[in-house]
């Protein structure tokens, strides 16, 4: 795996102790840490915290960390791993509920929202079916554009597994809706 | 989105994950805050800099001094074979520091970087305290 010059650049001066270079790194990885944070632990200030928390430990660790591959899945680890861990001590929320009432629609017209909210609805009990893994993996890749690959290695897990829970969960949530439809 | 719709293609499925709420609302997170709390806390915290392990840096000084010795023996040797019959031959000629002698007798044992700097590791500093000329 390789990774482009601008990115081993960045990292190269960060290991000289460089704090620009670590702002660029941050500005490059925020947004994605931030989504991998939120469903971890469902929680924007949470999710904040953890980011904070896995860049300062990147930082820490910089120097042991080998520039000839790509800064993400390593940086997605500790994330993750963080995360984790912040979970099961917290023994918190579960991960987001989907709460129907939770997530503002753009105002489409009384018919729309309607139909948004039933299926919003329908999303959310098929999701809940799910466990923890298989929704995790299910949301960072259709969702949130996350490839197997990415996946596997922040979650330190093959990119086959990756592969069958995008299978099990795809299968579980398309039984669940094909219910929901018929109760219709 | 019809919830209606088939949903046996994935991209369907994720279509409906999508408009199901599924996805994570990130416009009202302070993207800049955040950002300048992270930077500024890298600031404030105590950064590490580069760590220099003293044999690593012993390491490549004699490595440095295994080069230039070798390079020094092997121009002695062919300055040697190069001279006239009547000069004595090379073996009774040469008079080579012993340090030359001994790095070149570690290269020729030890072989790798990694023994070499374990050598010098264990040795405390000292790669040649306790080297007896052969």
């Amino acid at each position: 795996m390789t990774t482009d010059a601008e990115e081993a650049g960045l990292i190269a001066r960060m290991q000289n102790g460089d704090l620009e270079a670590f702002d660029g790194i941050v500005r490059r990885f925020l947004q994605r840490a931030y989504l991998i944070a939120y469903r971890l632990l469902g929680d924007h200030h949470d999710a904040e915290d953890l980011v904070q928390e896995a860049f300062m430990t990147a930082l820490q660790n910089i120097q042991r960390f080998d520039r000839r591959r790509p800064f993400g899945p390593w940086f997605y680890r500790i994330l993750v791993n963080r995360g984790v861990n912040q979970r099961r001590a917290r023994r918190v929320r579960q991960m987001e509920p989907l709460d129907p009432g939770k997530f503002a629609t753009e105002a489409a017209g009384p018919a729309v929202d309607a139909e948004r909210a039933s299926l919003r609805a329908a999303i959310a009990e098929a999701m809940a079916t799910l466990s923890e893994r298989e929704r995790l993996i299910i949301q960072l890749h259709e969702v949130d554009g996350f490839s197997g690959e990415e996946i596997a290695a922040m979650l330190e897990i093959p990119a086959g597994t990756v592969r069958w829970h995008l299978h099990q969960a795809r299968r579980r949530l398309r039984a669940k809706l094909a219910v929901n439809q018929e109760c219709r | 989105m019809n919830p209606q719709l088939p949903l046996q293609r994935d991209e369907a499925l994720a279509e409906a994950l999508r408009l199901g709420g599924a996805a994570v609302r990130l416009d009202g997170v302070d993207w800049e805050g955040l950002r300048q709390t992270i930077t500024s806390r890298a600031r404030a915290e105590r950064y590490p800099t580069p760590r220099f392990l003293w044999w690593e840096v012993a390491a490549q000084r004699r490595r440095l001094a295994v080069a230039a010795s070798l390079g020094a023996l092997l121009s002695a040797a062919l300055l040697s074979r190069d001279r006239p019959a009547d000069t004595p031959t090379k073996g009774t000629e040469l008079v080579l520091p012993s340090e030359s002698v001994a790095l070149a007798h570690l290269v020729h044992v030890i072989q790798v970087e990694e023994g070499f700097t374990a050598l010098i590791r264990a040795s405390g500093g000292d790669l040649f305290a306790g080297w007896r000329e052969p």
